[in-house]
């Protein structure tokens, strides 16, 4: 995978469990991105507030020219000096949230929006005004429906982190199996004949269609919650489609006891959609 | 002002709820006085509600050869945000962004309205202190920061800042430097690295450069160290962030002593603001509509060219003719008769929409309407099922109730709306409950009472004005009809096909009515709407063979 193709793009990079090393990953592609132009650097995770005390996402390094959302109290509390540019709509519980350029470089702690409709917005507005080059958006474990905010970015799309030793390998290879094959669902094509569903589609939902479905088309795929066999027999009897199209850029997989061939041989992907561990040397 | 009374029944039968939905202000001051109108009996406050949407009506048709200006306007409007109202010891950064952004779109506003505006709304600017406060230094127009030009005091520190961190930049690459010289290993960056353990240690390699931890059993997660000397410059910053943060509060606070100075001024801008911003979504939605201002008099209640708009824009979807309403009032109760689907009922509605458009101090949809100003507005007639109390009734006990509550008070300017009342009971008793209640109400000065009704041969009274809907045209029904007219033959056309006949056979026009001119529109209706032929034709044998 070639990260530089991210630059001027939207791209939230979503872990596949936790501790999946996101935010660390994150941190690097900003370092790797900033030299095309300023980052717009925000968070769609939990914020703070869910967390214990001392337990918050750690600040992340910016640099100036940077744009991001933190609350009014971590603006003032972090290394890094911020220009507000907005105020947001809503109060995160860490306070009011803020959209602020960074003046001068150090760490700030990122902080999520309340409602996903004020990042889009935010992700427009950055973009509008010509404040940013890339915009990365730091994901959340287990919460892929809010890379929807990422729909109205033009060119947006999302990494997927894992981390993989022998014990999980065939788990993970199976949910990355899975994500992959979502991924490159096809448009619904409205001239066809299809079963609409609005909503989630899970296991209940499911058992619920009729079963002479030949074609289901979703929302997007982030409104999947199958298990990965079931999801792979529905696969295999019914062709899916989605109305909003997500792009995958790929996976970023941190490998522990696992050689990178073992791991390519168990997902089953190519290297245009794989890009490992960049903090391993040889 | 005078408080209205308008029931829950009148407002739902007028469909004026959706229009008034329609009307959207652009700042939240403007959307926050919306949500504070009610409908009002002050013939001042109403008037200077109209000129305010005349004069803004007149810009906009002015501001067509400059739209530019005008979406500017709409722009900074957009943009002007709440503030905190109340005095605070010292408002955060947030707070102060909100009034220098208010400032600047403000300003931005008053120029690009003309000195009549300006003047009629009260627009006054007298912030210019505060705003070059909030200005100070290298800073954009709609951002807020604190920069080095509030207090010296502030632009030492973070030369210091600017310093330590230089110094802890300086060690560090240093101490990468030996890394790389002594282990090889280069960070370009990275906070670590995942190396091969058969890589450290490296021989001579001091101990404290590096924190090595097991990643795995092939392999190191390796960090830089800091060194003593970065250490006891960070110990340094933290000291000098801490008096970064008690010096931008200085500043906060200082800046805080302006706003709570220039606050007043500021709440009397923002009142100016809302009451443009909603005038001029008033005036917008005047000019979408073709609104015309009403008059307020003693005289009769007059409408030319009166229309509810909810039944027009269906006509215009449907691509029928819409028939507007044109009624001199001449006496305050009035009864109109005509035909199934004559439009008795879009008329009622047409006259509760015009009203409460009125004194909601808002333009109308007529070419002209004439009205006087009414302390109470009830409807009687279908309304949603009953609830609580009301439940155990019937259809005829729940307007008898209606007309109770209604009629509690008629000693104050009220307006009534009766939509078939008592058609659910026996037709004699009915047509004499009709008669009275039209009889008692015309003895009330301030009452104006309109009832839509079929009982066409109740006792008729010299108060009581007599009205009808002039109905089917059989000649034009008969030269659009595919099919033997309506009073004979099958009809099998769509009900949409039906409802567009019907729509050009009605005569929708409001006339005179004649008392010895029966109204037999019914069974023809019934027909177009597609009733079994054989049952019609039976309807008409027994009326014409009692």
């Amino acid at each position: 995978m070639n990260l530089d193709t991210l630059a001027g793009k939207t791209t939230a990079i979503a872990g596949l469990e936790k501790s999946s090393g996101k935010t660390t990953f994150l941190n690097f592609l900003a370092t790797r991105l900033r030299p095309e132009g300023p980052l717009g650097i925000f968070t769609i995770g939990m914020d703070g507030s869910q967390k214990a005390p001392g337990l918050r996402d750690a600040p992340i390094d910016v640099k100036t020219g940077d744009v991001v959302i933190t609350t009014e109290p971590f603006a003032r509390s972090a290394s890094a000096r911020l220009e507000l540019l907005e105020a947001l709509p809503g109060k995160s519980a860490l306070g009011a949230l803020l959209l602020g350029r960074v003046r001068r470089e150090g760490a700030v702690t990122l902080v999520g929006c309340e409602h996903l409709g004020v990042l889009s917005d935010c992700i427009h507005r950055v973009r509008q005004a010509g404040w940013t080059h890339t915009v990365l958006i730091d994901g959340a474990v287990h919460r892929m429906t809010q890379v929807q905010a990422l729909t109205q970015s033009p060119e947006g799309g999302y990494l997927m982190t894992l981390q993989a030793e022998p014990a999980t390998l065939q788990k993970v290879a199976r949910r990355v199996k899975t994500l992959a094959r979502l991924a490159v669902l096809p448009v619904t094509e409205a001239s066809k004949p299809n079963y609409r569903l609005d909503g989630p589609l899970t296991e209940t939902v499911l058992s619920q269609l009729p079963v002479d479905i030949t074609h289901l088309s979703l929302e997007d795929l982030t409104k999947v919650f199958l298990e990965d066999a079931t999801l792979a027999r529905l696969l295999d009897r019914c062709q899916l489609s989605v109305r909003q199209p997500l792009r995958l850029h790929g996976f970023v997989a941190v490998l522990r006891n696992l050689s990178r061939v073992a791991f390519q041989k168990a997902v089953g992907l190519d290297e245009g959609m794989l890009y490992f561990n960049p903090f391993e040397v040889a | 002002m005078e408080t209205v009374q308008v029931s829950p029944a009148f407002l739902a039968f007028s469909g004026f709820a959706a229009l008034w939905e329609s009307i959207r202000p652009d700042t939240p001051f403007g959307k926050y006085l919306k949500q504070q109108q009610t409908p009002s009996g002050d013939d001042n406050h109403l008037k200077a509600r109209w000129d305010a949407t005349d004069l803004l009506m007149g810009f906009l048709q002015e501001g067509q050869r400059d739209v530019g200006r005008l979406d500017k306007i709409t722009h900074h409007l957009k943009r002007l945000p709440r503030f905190t109202e109340t005095p605070q010891p010292a408002f955060d950064e947030i707070e102060l962004f909100q009034f220098k952004k208010f400032i600047y779109n403000y300003k931005a506003l008053l120029k690009l309205l003309s000195p009549e505006i300006i003047a009629h709304f009260q627009f006054t600017y007298h912030a210019q202190a505060l705003e070059a406060q909030l200005g100070q230094g290298v800073q954009e127009a709609e951002s807020f920061y604190i920069t080095d030009e509030y207090l010296p005091e502030l632009a030492a520190c973070r030369q210091s800042i600017r310093q330590v961190d230089k110094g802890i930049a300086a060690y560090r690459q240093k101490r990468l430097t030996d890394i790389a010289t002594h282990c090889g290993l280069v960070f370009e960056g990275k906070p670590f690295l995942i190396i091969p353990r058969d890589r450290l240690p490296a021989p001579g390699m001091p101990t404290g450069w590096l924190l090595m931890e097991p990643f795995d059993d092939d392999h190191w997660r390796v960090s830089p160290l800091p060194c003593q000397e970065m250490l006891q410059l960070d110990t340094q910053r933290v000291q000098w962030a801490h008096r970064e943060r008690h010096l931008e509060q200085c500043v906060l606070e200082g800046l805080s002593h302006e706003v709570r100075a220039v606050l007043p001024h500021l709440l009397q801008c923002k009142e100016a603001v809302a009451h443009f911003d909603l005038a001029l979504a008033c005036a917008r939605w005047a000019l979408t509509h073709r609104l015309t201002r009403p008059f307020i008099g003693e005289g009769p209640l007059t409408v030319e060219g009166g229309r509810w708009l909810p039944c027009e824009e269906r006509c215009l979807a449907h691509g029928v003719p819409y028939t507007s309403l044109d009624v001199c009032l001449a006496k305050d109760v009035n009864l109109i008769f005509g035909s199934n689907m004559g439009g008795k009922t879009v008329m009622l509605k047409t006259l509760a929409l015009l009203q409460l458009c009125t004194q909601y101090g808002l333009f109308v949809p007529a070419r002209r309407f004439s009205t006087r100003l009414f302390h109470a507005m009830h409807f009687l007639g279908e309304t949603a099922f009953p609830q609580g109390e009301s439940s155990g009734l019937s259809g005829f006990g729940l307007e008898i109730q209606q007309f109770n509550l209604a009629a509690a008070n008629l000693e104050q300017p009220t307006l009534l709306l009766f939509d078939e009342f008592a058609r659910t009971t026996n037709a004699q008793e009915a047509e004499c409950l009709l008669a009275a209640i039209a009889q008692h109400l015309a003895v009330h000065p301030g009452v104006v009472a309109l009832f839509s009704t079929h009982f066409h041969t109740l006792q008729r009274s010299p108060s009581v004005g007599y009205w009808r809907m002039k109905g089917l045209d059989r000649d034009r029904l008969a030269a659009t009809l595919p099919y033997p007219g309506p009073d004979g033959g099958k009809c099998a056309e769509p009900l949409s096909r039906s409802l567009a006949l019907i729509n050009q056979a009605m005569d929708y026009r409001l006339v005179d009515d004649d008392p010895g001119l029966a109204i037999t529109d019914a069974l023809a209706v019934a027909r177009l709407l597609g009733m079994d032929t054989h049952i019609v034709n039976q309807a008409q044998h027994i009326l014409e063979h009692p």
